[in-house]
């Protein structure tokens, strides 16, 4: 990584650090996680699997809320404040500002990730519970979704105004977790006139059950590292082609 | 003379809404900046100046024409790698402490850390903000932002300096440090390209101005040659003048009091004022002082704009020639 880049990405990661709806979106998640006893204690199942399900889900809409109100107002913040006036004049490209830019929430939206996951742990251990291969894998998972969610929002955010880009980082967010149910619907065989249909956007669409390892926390099937893998190189894919899309979005840009 | 600065036939039309009409800021500029010159670029709000400023440092590019920055475009890294610019009224990563910034900005101008470390210290304590060093940059007053930005356009020690208002928001002592400070940086070697409102300030530092207006540049050439030499008035001070001598200055002058018997004329330039102030001393009288007042840049701006424009529009460039914007 280039000297540039890294500085940029410092910086980002500082700046994005004092914000405070960075700190109002990790209390939020924090209480999430905290909450999730309560929810096992009212609920039928398994104590502990309601406090992972609960607590990883509400980690996973942390990732998303933080792409949504830190990452995609992220670059509209730098114009608006034209500090992008004297970063851009010197020997940097728009390509090192853009990827500077994305190490750097990435950076500051792992460790919001990091965090809640230990105060889960922790708070896993209090309950009775053990920290095991599948909530690393589930920990994993999520991280990997903070990067291509934060692609989108770098990308819509170059592309369009904060609010747009936020409500197109959340559609992402939703159509990726559905995009699963047109494979379901596509095997059930229900409406084979659209299976071909359902198909084809199956296969556009972005996956991110690829790297929803959630589940297995609680299945008590072994994790499928493979599957972990493919999923990583899947987001890194999707990853790659938006931050291309945003680069050529800000190269672009008229200031 | 050898170019560091070269715009020729710049055009950027913009189209503020998808089928709106498109406004023309700029239409036809060219101009050339030599080495070593500080050169002013002015104008009326609206003008065109920031935008060929933005032009000028890559952050836009023109419909048509051509930049040429320290020999390259100003999309080459390697001639922005010897450009320092002071946008007007500049911001910076507000968490970061002087010495912080400046060790970010020195990298991103390929800097070595150890270079940084050298000249940080350096710099601060040129532009008066050693005290401050520790402190993070979003409690600065604007003045003390404006230095920064200064000492952050030197870390890389570039070969052209543009500044945009680097005067803005300074109080007397900090606007006669940053006006030293482009004096030096000039008596180094360094271009400077100079955009500011305040005419009196560029008129002291500058070697050449242009000025541009409604997109096209109105006029350009050294401050002696746009303001010529010659006096365009006097001032006579005299005592004990003659009532009917006393009459005719009366009659001559655009301005005339009298104190006492002692009395203050402003006479036209040319030779009729010499010539009334050698009457009054063979006439007996004393001649106290004759000053002759040259034209500055400000009347002389004031002086193109109207003429550009007409007179309704004098009073509005009147004051945004005193600084107040327009």
């Amino acid at each position: 990584m280039s000297t540039r880049i890294a500085a940029i990405a410092v910086a980002t990661f500082k700046e994005a650090l004092r914000d405070r709806l960075l700190v109002l979106v990790v209390v939020f998640a924090v209480a999430m996680v905290l909450f999730s006893r309560v929810l096992g204690w009212l609920s039928v199942e398994d104590e502990v699997k309601m406090v992972h399900d609960f607590s990883l889900t509400g980690m996973s809409f942390l990732s998303l809320f933080l792409a949504m109100l830190v990452g995609a107002s992220s670059l509209a913040r730098e114009v608006e404040r034209r500090t992008v006036y004297t970063v851009l004049t010197r020997t940097g490209t728009r390509t090192e500002f853009i990827l500077g830019k994305f190490v750097g929430l990435v950076g500051v939206f792992w460790l919001c990730l990091l965090g809640a996951g230990l105060v889960l742990a922790l708070w896993v251990l209090t309950w009775g519970g053990s920290i095991g291969e599948a909530l690393v894998a589930a920990m994993i998972g999520l991280m990997l979704e903070a990067i291509v969610l934060t692609a989108v929002a770098l990308f819509l955010g170059a592309l369009a105004a904060p609010a747009i880009a936020s409500v197109g980082t959340f559609a992402f967010y939703l159509i990726g977790h559905g995009t699963e149910a047109l494979r379901e619907l596509t095997d059930q065989g229900k409406n084979p006139d659209f299976a071909a249909v359902y198909s084809v956007l199956y296969r556009v669409l972005p996956n991110l059950e690829n790297v929803n390892f959630i589940n297995a926390t609680t299945s008590g099937r072994p994790v499928d590292w493979g599957a972990l893998g493919a999923g990583a190189l899947y987001v890194l894919c999707w990853t790659s082609v938006l931050l291309a899309g945003a680069i050529i979005l800000f190269r672009r840009r008229q200031f | 003379m050898n170019s560091v600065v070269r715009a020729h036939d710049l055009h950027k039309t913009f189209r503020p809404q998808a089928f709106g009409k498109p406004v023309h800021a700029l239409r036809g500029v060219s101009f050339e900046v030599a080495e070593g010159e500080c050169f002013g670029y002015l104008g009326p709000n609206g003008a065109g100046k920031t935008t060929t400023m933005k032009v000028l440092t890559g952050l836009m590019t023109p419909t048509s024409g051509t930049v040429s920055l320290l020999g390259a475009p100003p999309s080459d890294a390697s001639a922005r790698s010897r450009l320092g610019y002071l946008p007007e009224n500049p911001y910076f990563y507000e968490h970061l402490t002087p010495m912080e910034a400046l060790s970010f900005y020195g990298t991103l101008s390929g800097v070595s850390p150890s270079d940084v470390r050298e000249r940080a210290p350096r710099l601060l304590d040129r532009v008066q903000l050693t005290d401050a060093k520790d402190r993070r940059i979003r409690g600065f007053s604007k003045g003390m932002r404006q230095r920064f930005g200064l000492a952050a356009a030197l870390i890389h020690e570039p070969s052209l300096l543009m500044l945009d208002e680097p005067l803005s928001g300074l109080d007397p002592a900090g606007r006669r440090l940053v006006k030293e400070i482009i004096l030096e940086e000039r008596e180094a070697g360094r271009t400077v390209f100079l955009c500011s409102h305040v005419l009196a300030d560029v008129q002291e530092l500058c070697d050449r101005v242009v000025i541009v207006h409604n997109g096209q540049i109105a006029r350009s050439g050294t401050i002696h040659e746009l303001l010529d030499g010659a006096p365009r008035s006097f001032e006579l001070i005299a005592a004990g003048i003659p009532d009917d001598l006393k009459d005719e200055i009366r009659a001559a002058a655009s301005l005339f009091r009298e104190a006492g018997e002692t009395v203050t004329a402003r006479l036209p330039g040319g030779d009729s004022a010499p010539d009334f102030a050698a009457r009054v001393h063979a006439a007996g009288g004393r001649v106290l002082a004759l000053v002759p007042e040259r034209e500055t840049l400000e009347s002389w701006f004031v002086r193109v704009i109207q003429s550009e424009n007409g007179p309704s529009d004098v009073a509005r460039q009147r004051a945004m020639a005193a600084g107040g914007g327009a």
